[in-house]
């Protein structure tokens, strides 16, 4: 689990550091572009198996279009999703077994194109230039600079965690409920000194917490035709449901 | 026993569900940035941040419970008695944010109910029972009752947006998922119990409840309405037609009624006569009352204390 979040993060930021028209797009209209999308999917109203089959197939079309255009491979996009399905699974079988298998198949569709809509988001966007943007909308700065903190040092908080892990193996690995509580005890402990001189370097360059782009956001024309786009799908995505 | 099962993903609430449900998270979390912004002093911005992480981390730390099962620590509790609800509340936030960004653990739409559950109601029942008892004799039991009462809080929350939401559960399933709760509740309690030991031999002082938040019995009742009303939420989710009978009986229904129809019209007719947008108001009155009655008869009681 920890080696696969290592993964995920390493993924994702490899993934949101290329060059696209998708990537150059303002951050903002990004994040009201995957909302909007995200509404039509929820909206999507899949009363029959031909609607939500409909709906589904172009909301996955437009999913792997929309990758194919950023230079990301869509296959591993759309497999990204399928981390809902622990969650969704167990309640689509009780969907399934209540005797109400369209309600399974429309939890299951929806949960998964939500997800890979937010994979696509994230995939395109690097987090601190969504966090700028979300600031830019009204997130309080405080609340962006804590979210910048945590994926910083997320990395550095899981290394120790893996470092410790090995440690213990290698003394015999006895796994006990008091151990685990001294683990967390301990990088608990060893976070707050970390904080402490985050926080006495950050004194030391003379400055508060504030993270800076090394290029401003703006807005460019192409970012309303993003916007359009989001909307003619989200039009499409209820259209092909079976709204119209 | 993983600790995403209380991160609801995208597809499961019912639009107004999830809107509501953002509409009361968002301006609670700025009042909790405002409220951590005025309390702390600029150290305690990278001390949010690399808690955070450590949150994040140690959630990942598994907890050995014996024949092969292992739980895991949630951290909304601990997280507050170090550094205070309202920086809790938006390290929580924090968190969420990235899980439901980076992770897919809960979806962008259902985020505001994942915050209301976990990073609002979860943190402060997770809070004052600790803020209650800590320090005196009780201290154990304090930090105990947080973690327990937060896990349950979330649960309970997390199980009745879903059934407002027309998400079924059988009675069988229902109780199952309730015992599953109850147990993941008692593991948080004791996690949160052994990690805070543990921490106390290590660095002690460092989970010190600091003077002047309130009576303790004040904040027990503080603790003691938020579960009343998470189990009010579920029990009037669940059975709207008992709260629609209830609000009936005592005439509340009319006035309901009357309020409701107007704007929703559309929206019955857009969803065809679905059933359960009447069932979801009831059950949102019914939450809403709960919540109300307990928040008032603690107010009540604590002005009848002091007088």
């Amino acid at each position: 689990m920890n080696s696969g979040t290592l993964r995920t993060i390493r993924t994702l930021e490899d993934w949101s550091r290329g060059g696209s028209w998708l990537h150059r797009r303002d951050p903002r209209f990004k994040l009201l572009s995957a909302l909007l999308l995200l509404a039509a999917i929820a909206l999507a109203p899949a009363r029959d198996s031909r609607g939500l089959l409909l709906s589904s197939a172009a909301a996955v079309s437009i999913l792997f279009i929309a990758s194919v255009s950023a230079a990301l491979p869509p296959l591993s996009i759309l497999a990204r999703g399928w981390v809902v399905l622990p969650f969704t699974g167990v309640f689509a079988l009780l969907a399934w077994l209540e005797g109400d298998p369209h309600r399974a198949a429309a939890l299951l569709a929806k949960s998964w194109l939500s997800a890979v809509a937010v994979v696509l988001l994230m995939a395109v966007t690097p987090l601190e230039r969504l966090l700028a943007g979300m600031q830019s909308l009204g997130v309080p700065p405080l609340l962006a600079s804590v979210v910048q903190f945590v994926w910083r040092y997320l990395h550095v908080a899981l290394d120790q965690l893996r470092r410790m892990q090995v440690a213990r193996l290698a003394r015999g690995g006895e796994r006990r409920f008091v151990f685990a509580a001294a683990t967390v005890a301990v990088l608990f402990a060893s976070s707050a000194a970390r904080a402490e001189r985050v926080h006495r370097a950050l004194l030391a360059r003379g400055g508060e917490a504030r993270f800076l782009l090394l290029q401003p956001l703006k807005t460019r024309p192409a970012d309303l035709g993003l916007l359009g786009g989001a909307l003619l799908s989200a039009a499409l995505l209820m259209a092909s449901g079976g709204w119209l | 026993m993983g600790s995403s099962e209380m991160h609801i993903p995208d597809g499961f609430l019912a639009p107004p569900v999830w809107g509501a449900l953002w509409v009361v998270s968002a301006p609670a979390v700025v009042v909790a940035t405002r409220r951590a912004q005025c309390d702390l002093d600029e150290s305690k911005v990278p001390m949010m941040g690399v808690l955070g992480a450590f949150v994040f981390a140690a959630q990942m730390v598994n907890f050995p419970l014996g024949a092969g099962t292992s739980g895991h620590l949630l951290g909304g509790a601990l997280l507050a008695a170090a550094l205070g609800p309202a920086p809790a509340i938006v390290v929580m936030t924090a968190i969420l944010t990235l899980q439901a960004l980076i992770f897919q653990d809960g979806g962008l739409l259902a985020l505001g109910a994942n915050l209301f559950n976990m990073a609002l109601a979860g943190t402060l029942a997770g809070y004052w029972p600790w803020r209650a008892l800590a320090g005196g004799r009780f201290n154990r039991i304090g930090l105990f009752a947080g973690g327990f009462c937060s896990v349950l809080v979330c649960a309970l929350l997390a199980l009745s947006e879903l059934s407002v939401s027309g998400v079924r559960f059988g009675s069988a399933a229902m109780s199952l998922a309730l015992g599953v709760f109850l147990v993941n509740a008692v593991l948080e309690g004791l996690i949160t119990l052994a990690v805070a030991t543990s921490l106390e031999a290590i660095r002690p002082g460092w989970l010190k409840a600091k003077a002047g938040a309130g009576s303790p019995a004040l904040l027990l009742l503080f603790a003691f309405a938020t579960v009343l009303a998470s189990v009010g939420f579920l029990f009037a989710s669940t059975h709207p037609d008992g709260v629609e009978h209830l609000a009936r009986m005592t005439g509340l229904i009319s006035h309901e009624r009357r309020f409701f129809q107007a704007p929703l019209a559309d929206y019955e007719i857009a969803l065809s006569g679905s059933v359960w947008i009447r069932k979801a108001i009831a059950g949102l009155t019914g939450l809403l009352l709960a919540a109300a009655t307990c928040l008032a008869l603690a107010r009540w009681i604590g002005r009848w204390r002091r007088a």
